[in-house]
Formats: structure tokens, C-alpha cells, sequence
């Protein structure tokens, strides 16, 4: 009888054990390196970590040599997860850097991943090596001090940035201080099919916008908040009702006085619910739920922030090919950034990283392939460059994309991202749970 | 070593598994849902989070509407289950592709029948299509509110693709065994088929329904999957609410996500004891 | 004449209910199937715009393989491992009687019934601190949670009609108790424990919230990426995928059909 448990027991552990040998061999997502990097030079190299401000950027370079990059950023869009996968990955491995790109739902897992790190007292060998980010969840970051930093501005193509226009200056309005690098430019477009409507008979702003609905009922519905889109469409709204942007520029705005300033806002959104698809009961959880009806044609309107437009999208197949983009008299821009955590392993490599993405050759491909805008500053190209930049442009579809002076025209700031919260949990209370 | 011990020793890898990954989860999660903070310095427990949740009309309406959708797509598995068995129990031709097809869903993942419905359900899916080329329906707007509407009529429809079979083959089982032989005495006695049904084959199923229905009954309640993809924004059920709460930045929210965690579980145990009482009383 | 007609009746009833139930049944693949071979589907066509862009990138990206990879390796250690703890204690409760049987029998089976959200919530702080959060260790040992007792109930009833004469004949004719294991016991239960173990390798294979919770975002495993391509709105990779996940459920029905026709093989739990 013992001989018998034991020989099972044995059995069983050699299976675990071969088993367990097996996992030990898959290539696990490699962390950060504790591995030096291979270079020539006798003397000991410099580190990120102990040397940073003394370093020049070759010594950046030897160092990220051999280093592998966990970037975590947004996944949702096959799209962009290509274009990193490919021509980013692609770029950085000439730096002999790896790039493992982790796509999460929300960027929050990110960064509640480094904050337990740091709670749990992980000072290095971080999970998280770069990360897509910006406003609200930059200043959470920021301000409780697990970034590295500063940076951005003294990596080699940040001379093509213009560090003081202020939508890079300020994420949302918190200062960037080199915390972040600036890789996209954004800013809120409407999607419309150019076979069922014609951009004359279109809401040109959000007065407009509740005729046109009362007009066409259940054609047109925005995402529900707290999704980014939803809130940013909200707060568009915002400011278009209430005078402005300029006076919510404090940083000491209560929930309360917040309430009072946007009470404008839940009338108009509560006096167009009705007329909304499914006449407001329900809203589209995501993006990608209003491209579905788009496309499907249930509703006539979808978003993006792509500064590009969304010719890429449409080469996709995620919008018909007649679809088009335009902007409202109220349109928020803003600025997509990366940072880097305090406890990666491997800052060097994830600067260069940065630096890539900035460059004019990767800016120009993006335009292209993900129907990104640059940011990087026009004046500070060379004539060479400045061409590959319109040709970019000019492989993108007529109509599939705003003109430069249209979107400066109606840009205006996200400024104090903290209010972003309020403006969710207000449209919860008095909209989303009726 | 003494046969009494041996059963111990052979269960005793399963009970440190259940012992320490189990037990010891919920209760971690229990000590969570005190708000016991050490990390902010707080080492104290109180019964703040329970309060709050209790408080909050998105928590009360959260656990209605788990309620709701668990029940909902229990009764309706149950229903059509016994419909279905009914039909299957004697023998015919092509019986045994039929059998086989009633069981499929068994294996399949919950995810695929939330992907089908969703695909199929919609406004602009599938059946509406074929319905407006019927010329039914002539917009998407002219096809019911199946998915993303609050009363969940996509997720009942996903869960109940699953539950059904699982209910069912249980009591095909019973009706092919003790059923048929019970059934020909009630025959034999002067029966008439209705009753037959409810007095001798309702309660032949009925163990295997109990058993059976407590199971997706428990599923149901918890389900996170299929609600996140099939329903709409408002409301939620339990298992979503409490997940978001958990994913906030805010790390405020947690013990309140532990506690919603903790009542799904105290909920479904009440269940089941109140199950195993009912059992024994029975028998 | 009233028994014939009743007859009839009831044929006509029966094959009404069973094209519904064929349709019911085998309908919901159809759009999944087609939806992987489309560039663009939108309202009201029944027939896409065809591409074979879906598979493409299925086959060829690597975050697809590696993932397909991770959903293998761990459901196969979860299966290995809860093998080895079931067996024995299946044996325990199937073959024994002892003092508390009642208390450990339901015990053992809770984790396959309760809803598991607050197990994955709660011992997450336990695994960061022992650095199991975000690794595949983390997932295989959470997965034991709701696979084990799966197990464990299956194999029960494989024991409760194995007859243990034939194990005591066997020894009293000599052979010990390694021999007697191998020779008796495994042939006997063998058929037992390969529905068990395929069960419970889909039951692990469809985890999604506890991978989530603990795997963190580093550990995909096929159904992580399936929603998150269905999440972005990409019905035609959400197909491909899908089709790609539900093989093994595949392999087991077509697999099998022997153990598994509607009989006491299948208990409990919620796949």
C-alpha cells in the first residue's frame, strides 16, 4: 500500500519536473537586462542609472545595445500594434535592441503595475520599461514620483522638438518637465460617410450638433464616459457652452464648483439623450462599438483622435472607403507621449526608443502607416527631410484627412486633466445611470 | 500505515491546494475588504467598505441585475432542457447524432457563445440581415434590442447556448434509466401523458435539475466574460463592477472591490448549503 | 387510431425540436467562420468582402503563436499537475469511507462552483510579494483552483465503479505494488482519466479573469487575445482566433464520442 502511494507520487513529481524544465526553457518576457551590454571599451561603461547627465549619447547607444524594452501601451489597435511590431521594432533592432510590445486594455494595468512595484519596494528590474501615456494618468505618474526623468530633452532628436509650444510643454496641462517624449500628434475628428451625407448639410458645432440630431433622430451617439474618447467629447462640449477653455486653467477647481461651472453641459447632454440612438439609454462602451454601428451604418457620425486622419483605418477595413473626417469649431488636440518608469532595467534602451520615434523617417512613415500627424517642429527640418514629410502626406486619402489649417484653426488644449475625473463622474450620476 | 490515515494522506496534496489557494485567497480577501491598509499605515479593520457598497445605488442594482440574468438563464435552461430531454428519451432513428448534438456545447468555451451571439444578436448581426433581406426588417434599427440593451437578453441567450445542454444531459440520463421503466408502469396504471410527465418523470428529474441548476445558477451570478462583451453600460453586474473598482489607480476602491467579491461569494455558498440542506431533507 | 395519430403527433413534435435544436446548435459558428475570411462586413450584406488578411496574421505574428503557446503549455502543466493530486485523492473519496468524507467531498468541489473573483482579487497580494504575479507560475497555480476539483469529481465516479477485487487477486497472485498499479489499476481507469484530464485541459484553456488578474498583462494566453481583438472591434482576427480556440473542445467531442454519450462522465462544473 505505501509502495503504491509512493510510486504514484514519484510518477506524478517526474511529470512536474519535466514538465516544470520545459516552462523554465520557454523564452519568458525577458525584463529589463542585469546583463551588461558588450562594448569595446576597457574602461568600465557608463549606465543610465548611475552616470545619467554625464553621458553622451553614443554611450546611451553602447548601453541599450543588447537591451530588451517592455513597452506598454494601448492595444486596441491593430493598426498601431503593427506599425510598432514592424517598422519601430524594426528601427531599434539596427541599435540591437528588442522591443516587446505588451498591448493592455487599459493603461491603467501599467501603471498600477509600477505602483506596486514601488510599494512592494522593487527599485530595479521593473516590468515596465516604456509606456504609452498621457494627462491625467502622466500627472498620477509624475506626481508620485515612479518616472525617470529628466530625459526627453536631452535625448539626440529632441533639438527637432519645440519643447516650449505649449500642447507639448503641458500634458493636459501639467508641465512635461523632460518627464515624457512627445511621439503623435492628435486632435478629435468626426467620421462621416461621404455617400450618405455631404459635408455641407453637417453639424459644425455642437449648437448645431442638437438640431441636426432633433432633425435625424438615432443617427448619431457618443462613446459612454469614462472611455477617453466620451470624456474628451464631453468636455469639447464644455467649453463651447461655458466660453471657453481659458477659465478652467486653475489647478484648484472642486468637485462642487466644477458641478456648478458645467451645469450647462448635462442640460444640453440630457436635452439631446432623446434623440440620440437607442434615444440615449444605452451608449456604445467603446470605440470600437461606434465604429461598429458606423460602419454598419446605425449611426451616421464615429471619432478619432488620429492627427493623421484615418486613411489607414480605411485600408484596414474598419471604415468604408467613401468615409470621411472633419472637425468641429471646438476640437480638442493634444499630444501622445512615452515614458519611463523609475525601476526599468533598461532606460537606455527605451530612450533610444523615444528618440526613434521622433525621428523624421519614422514620423513620416507613420503618417503613412497609422495616419499619425508629427510633432516634430517643421521649422527645425532640413529640405530633405521636410519631403519625406509631404511625401507622407500625400499617400494619404483626399478627404480622409484634415488640412493643417483646419485643425489649427479649431484647436484648443485639454488643459487640467484632473477635472476629467469630475466630468466621468458627473455624466455617470446625472446621464449614464438613468 | 494504518487504514485509517490512508484516505487522509491521499487527499492531503488537494486539501494544501485547496487549503492555501482557496481558502486563503478569500480570506485575504476578506482582510482586504476590512480595509486593512498597512501599506498607508492603517492597521485597523472596519466594516467601512460593506457600508459603502450597501449605500450605493450601483451596487444594489449591480447585484438585482446578477440576480436577474443568473435566474433568467437558469429557468429558461431548465425549461427548454426538459423539453429537449423529453423529446430525446425514447429511441428513433438518427438518435444518436441527435444525442450528440444536444451535448455539444458542453466543452466549448463560454467565450465562443458570447462571440456567436454577438456576431448573430446585434442590430446590424447576422439574423437581422437575413430578416432584412426578407424584407422583415428594414434597418437596423428595426430589429429588436438584443445585445448591449439592459435587460440582457444577449447574455441570457449566450449563457443559456451552454447552460441548456448541461441540464439537459443530466436528465436525459435519468429519463433513459429509471424514467423509461417508471414511465411503463405509469402507462401500464392508466396514465395519460401529462400525467406521466408531472407526477412520474418531474420528479425522476428533479435531482439532476437541483444539482445541475445550482451549478449555472452559481455561474451565472458571478459571470464576468460574457456580460463584459454582450452587455450594455448600465447595468453592470457584480463581477464587472467589482473588477473596475479593483483596475482604478485610485487604490481607494479596493477594499470595496474586495467586498463585492466577497458578498458574489458568500452569496453562492449560502446557495449551495441552502442546496445540500434541501437535498438531505429530501432524501 | 387514437395511438397511431398520437404517434405521429409526437414524430412531428420530436423533429420539430430537433431542427431547432440542430439549428441552435450549429448556427452560431457559421458567422464566426465567415467573419474570419473578411476584409470588411457591414450591414446588410450576408456575403463579406473576402480576404484572408484574418489567418494571415494568425499564422504569422508572433504574439499569436507565442500566445497559443502559452494557452498549451499551461493548460498541459495545470492538467499534469491536477492529475497527480486528483488521482489519489479521487481515490480517497471514491474507494473509502472515513469520518468527514461529507465535509472534505463538498470542500474539494466548492472552488469548480464558486465563483472565483475573490480568490484570484484576494491572493494577488500574496503572489506579488512572492513574485509569482505576472508569471506563468502564477497562472499555472491559480488555474489548479477551479481545475483540480474538476478533476477530482471526474475521477470520483471512475473509482466509485472500479472494483478493487481485481487490484487484491493481482497481489495475492504476487506482484507488488508498482506492477499492480500499472498492470490493474491504470488500464481499468485509464478511459476515466483521459476524459478527465481532456476536461480538464479546457476548463484551464478557457480561464480568462483569473489569467487576467494574475498573469498580469505579461502572460497572454489565447483567450486574453481573443478579447482583446473582439475588444477592438476586429471581428475577423476574433474569428480566426476563436476558430484556432475552440479545437480542443473539437478533438474531445469528435475525439471520444464513446465516454462522453450523455452518461455520468460528465459532473459537475462549468467549463
Amino acid at each position: 500500500m505505501k509502495k503504491r502511494l509512493l510510486s504514484m507520487f514519484f510518477a506524478g513529481i517526474m511529470v512536474i519536473g519535466l514538465l516544470v524544465g520545459c516552462i523554465k526553457d520557454e523564452p519568458q518576457t525577458s525584463k529589463g537586462n542585469d546583463a551588461t551590454p558588450k562594448t569595446n571599451e576597457t574602461v568600465a561603461a557608463k549606465t543610465v542609472d548611475e552616470n545619467w547627465g554625464d553621458m553622451t549619447w553614443d554611450e546611451v547607444l553602447a548601453e541599450a545595445k543588447g537591451q530588451s524594452v517592455n513597452w506598454y501601451m494601448w492595444g486596441g489597435s491593430a493598426i498601431v500594434n503593427s506599425f510598432v511590431d514592424t517598422v519601430v521594432a524594426g528601427k531599434a533592432a539596427e541599435y540591437g535592441i528588442k522591443i516587446n510590445r505588451v498591448g493592455v486594455t487599459a493603461i491603467s494595468e501599467a501603471i498600477n503595475k509600477v505602483m506596486g512595484e514601488k510599494t512592494a519596494g522593487k527599485n530595479t528590474g521593473g516590468e515596465v520599461d516604456l509606456i504609452w501615456i498621457n494627462g491625467a494618468n502622466f500627472m498620477t505618474m509624475k506626481q508620485s514620483d515612479v518616472l525617470f526623468g529628466p530625459w526627453s530633452e536631452d535625448i539626440e532628436n529632441a533639438k527637432l522638438v519645440n519643447w516650449e509650444e505649449p500642447t507639448i510643454k503641458y500634458d493636459m496641462g501639467f508641465l512635461v518637465e523632460g518627464h515624457e517624449s512627445p511621439w503623435g500628434n492628435a486632435q478629435m475628428q468626426m467620421i462621416y460617410d461621404s455617400e450618405h451625407y455631404s459635408i455641407d448639410e453637417l453639424p459644425q458645432n455642437f449648437t448645431e450638433l442638437l438640431e441636426w440630431c432633433k432633425a435625424n433622430p438615432g443617427r448619431f451617439t457618443y462613446m459612454a464616459l469614462p472611455d477617453f474618447k466620451g470624456t474628451r467629447f464631453v468636455k469639447q462640449i464644455l467649453y463651447e457652452l461655458t466660453g471657453g477653455y481659458e477659465q478652467y486653467m486653475r489647478d484648484d477647481i472642486t468637485k462642487e464648483e466644477f458641478a456648478e461651472m458645467s451645469a450647462p453641459v448635462w442640460e444640453y447632454l440630457k436635452e439631446l439623450s432623446p434623440y440620440l440612438w437607442r434615444k440615449g439609454k444605452t451608449y456604445p462602451k467603446s470605440t470600437s462599438e461606434l465604429d461598429k454601428l458606423y460602419s454598419n451604418n446605425e449611426v451616421g457620425f464615429s471619432m478619432t483622435l488620429n492627427g493623421g486622419g484615418i486613411s489607414s483605418a480605411i485600408k484596414a477595413g474598419i471604415y468604408t472607403e467613401t468615409s470621411r473626417v472633419y472637425t468641429m469649431e471646438t476640437s480638442i488636440g493634444d499630444v501622445n507621449y512615452v515614458a519611463i518608469p523609475y525601476n526599468s532595467n533598461a532606460k537606455a534602451a527605451a530612450m533610444v526608443i523615444a528618440n526613434i520615434l521622433i525621428d523624421p523617417s519614422t514620423q513620416a512613415q507613420a503618417i503613412t502607416d497609422i495616419s499619425y500627424r508629427p510633432v516634430i517642429d517643421s521649422t527645425r527640418l532640413s529640405e530633405e527631410e521636410l519631403n519625406e514629410i509631404k511625401k507622407g502626406f500625400g499617400k494619404l486619402i483626399k478627404g480622409a484627412y484634415v488640412e493643417e489649417e483646419e485643425l489649427l484653426r479649431n484647436r484648443v488644449p485639454e488643459v487640467s486633466g484632473y477635472l476629467n475625473v469630475f466630468i466621468n463622474e458627473l455624466w455617470t450620476e446625472k446621464i449614464g445611470s438613468k | 500505515m494504518d487504514e485509517k490515515n490512508k484516505p487522509w494522506l491521499l487527499l492531503l496534496p488537494a486539501l494544501l491546494v485547496i487549503v492555501f489557494l482557496f481558502l486563503g485567497g478569500i480570506l485575504f480577501c476578506i482582510v482586504q475588504s476590512l480595509n486593512y491598509q498597512p501599506i498607508i499605515g492603517k492597521t485597523t479593520i472596519d466594516l467601512e467598505a460593506y457600508r459603502s457598497i450597501f449605500t450605493e445605488r450601483t451596487f444594489l442594482v449591480s447585484l438585482v441585475y446578477s440576480f436577474y440574468i443568473a435566474f433568467g438563464a437558469t429557468f429558461l435552461s431548465i425549461v427548454t432542457a426538459i423539453i429537449i430531454a423529453m423529446a430525446l428519451r425514447k429511441t428513433f432513428i438518427g438518435k444518436s447524432i441527435a444525442v450528440f448534438t444536444f451535448q455539444f456545447p458542453i466543452p466549448i468555451p463560454h467565450i465562443v457563445s458570447g462571440v456567436a451571439i454577438l456576431m448573430l444578436f446585434t442590430q446590424s448581426g447576422f439574423i437581422s440581415r437575413i430578416f432584412n433581406m426578407m424584407g422583415i426588417a428594414e434597418s437596423p434599427s428595426s430589429f429588436p434590442e438584443l445585445v448591449f440593451d439592459p435587460m440582457g437578453v444577449g447574455i441570457i441567450l449566450a449563457l443559456l447556448w451552454k447552460f441548456m445542454p448541461f441540464i439537459g444531459v443530466s436528465v436525459l440520463a435519468l429519463l433513459q434509466t429509471s424514467g423509461l421503466v417508471y414511465e411503463e408502469q405509469a402507462t401500464s396504471l392508466g396514465a395519460n401523458s401529462w400525467q406521466r410527465f408531472r407526477y412520474v418523470l418531474l420528479p425522476i428529474m428533479k435531482p439532476a435539475i437541483m444539482s445541475t441548476s445550482i451549478l449555472t445558477f452559481a455561474y451565472g451570478f458571478g459571470a464576468y466574460e460574457l456580460p463584459f462583451l454582450l452587455g450594455g453600460v448600465y447595468p453592470k453586474t457584480l463581477a464587472i463592477v467589482a473588477f473596475e473598482r479593483y483596475n482604478n489607480v485610485d487604490l481607494t476602491y479596493r477594499p470595496e472591490s474586495m467586498a463585492m467579491s466577497i458578498v458574489i461569494t458568500i452569496f453562492v455558498v449560502s446557495l449551495i448549503l441552502l442546496y445540500r440542506k434541501m437535498a438531505t431533507q429530501n432524501s | 387510431m387514437a395511438c397511431i395519430k398520437k404517434k405521429n403527433q409526437n414524430n412531428i413534435t420530436r423533429k420539430i425540436i430537433l431542427v431547432l435544436l440542430y439549428t441552435w446548435t450549429f448556427v452560431p459558428f457559421i458567422p464566426i467562420l465567415i467573419w474570419s475570411f473578411s476584409l470588411r462586413w457591414n450591414y446588410p450584406n450576408l456575403i463579406p468582402e473576402f480576404s484572408l488578411r484574418a489567418w494571415k496574421y494568425v499564422f504569422t505574428q508572433k504574439n499569436i503563436i507565442s500566445s497559443l503557446f502559452s494557452s498549451i503549455l499551461i493548460s498541459s502543466v495545470v492538467t499534469a499537475i491536477s492529475l497527480a493530486i486528483g488521482l489519489p485523492a479521487a481515490k480517497a473519496l471514491g474507494m473509502y469511507k472515513f469520518k468527514g468524507k461529507k465535509l472534505i467531498s463538498t470542500l474539494v468541489t466548492l472552488p469548480a462552483i464558486v465563483p472565483l473573483l475573490a480568490v484570484a482579487m484576494g491572493i494577488q497580494v500574496v503572489f506579488i510579494k512572492l513574485g509569482l504575479s505576472d508569471s506563468i507560475y502564477g497562472v499555472v497555480l491559480i488555474h489548479l483552483v477551479p481545475v483540480m476539483p474538476y478533476m477530482i469529481m471526474n475521477l470520483s465516479s471512475v473509482y466509485e465503479a472500479y472494483n478493487p477485487e481485481f487490484e487484491q487477486q493481482a497481489r495475492v497472485l504476487g506482484a507488488n505494488a508498482f506492477t499492480t498499479f500499472y498492470k490493474i489499476t491504470i488500464p481499468a481507469i485509464l478511459p476515466g482519466i483521459i476524459v478527465a484530464s481532456m476536461f480538464s485541459f479546457i476548463v484551464s484553456w478557457s480561464q480568462y479573469l483569473l489569467t487576467l488578474i494574475i498573469g498580469g498583462a505579461s502572460t497572454k494566453t489565447l483567450p486574453l487575445l481573443l478579447f482583446a481583438f473582439l475588444n477592438s472591434g476586429d471581428y475577423a482576427i476574433g474569428g480566426a482566433i476563436c476558430i484556432i480556440f475552440v479545437l480542443p473542445a473539437l478533438i474531445l467531442l469528435f475525439g471520444s464520442p464513446k465516454y462522453f454519450a450523455g452518461t455520468k462522465s460528465v459532473r459537475g462544473g462549468e467549463v
